[in-house]
């Protein structure tokens, strides 16, 4: 039978939650963030002439 | 055949028993704010080649902006998640090498269980995302007004004795992000 309960835990002191803090990757100093290149995304449409 | 650009992708590579996901973070207008969530998150479409055990996926960012795009980063495992951040910023992401693990409650049970109901009070500033570790996808809440406590209230379905990882972001501002995050444990 389905019923309804309270999740536990919910966020609060007393469920001991995780707290990620953390300054954002481009205000960090160059030695403590590593580089990832982004590339452009292309999409490939056919010119009007082709519709 | 033309070619249009339209926004930025980049790939990671995960490990065979590691599932990332990421979400770009979104601060709302001010004049939008008085009734709105201060943050809105939105996961990022991606696509996905196996290359040999690992996988490589491809993380689509739509709308570059010029002062860049932020991003929260979860890798979720076996027993835990790994929460990151990272900018994307014109030809390139940067993400900190200190990212934090969380691991999650161990229960197991070998019992038969079922999907319940869960409700929760959610904070409408503060929208809780819930994540299954194992498929990554969202459990996303049904909301509801409940007229015997006045309250906007949340229901969503939880297993028991299974791991779910939610989280929410507590602050947010051009340096810095908070984020907390935990286990809603159903328990029999």
């Amino acid at each position: 039978m389905s019923r309804s309960e309270r999740v536990k835990p919910q966020f609060g002191r007393e469920m001991d939650p995780c707290e990620y803090k953390s300054k954002w990757a481009n205000k960090l100093p160059e030695n403590e963030v590593f580089a990832i290149k982004a590339e452009n995304t292309k999409i490939k449409e056919k010119s009007m002439g082709d519709r | 055949m033309e070619e249009f650009i339209q926004g930025k992708h980049f790939s990671i590579t995960d490990p065979h028993d590691v599932n990332t996901v990421i979400y770009q973070v979104n601060k709302t207008e001010k004049e939008m704010a008085k009734n709105s969530p201060k943050y809105t998150i939105e996961r990022l479409e991606y696509t996905e080649e196996l290359v040999g055990e690992k996988k490589k996926k491809t993380f689509y960012v739509n709308e570059p902006k010029p002062e860049g795009n932020k991003l929260i980063i979860l890798s979720f495992g076996k027993e835990k998640v790994v929460i990151n951040n990272g900018v994307l910023e014109g030809d390139q992401v940067l993400i900190t090498k200190k990212p934090m693990p969380f691991k999650f409650k161990t229960l197991y049970s070998e019992q038969e269980t079922e999907y319940r109901d869960v409700e929760y009070t959610p904070n409408l500033k503060r929208p809780i995302s819930i994540i299954d570790p194992e498929t990554t996808e969202e459990v996303k809440p049904v909301l509801y007004f409940d007229e015997e406590t006045n309250e906007v209230k949340g229901k969503c379905k939880l297993k028991p004795y299974k791991n779910y990882f939610a989280f929410e972001i507590r602050d947010l501002s051009d340096e810095s992000i908070r984020i907390v995050g935990g286990n809603p444990v159903l328990e029999n």
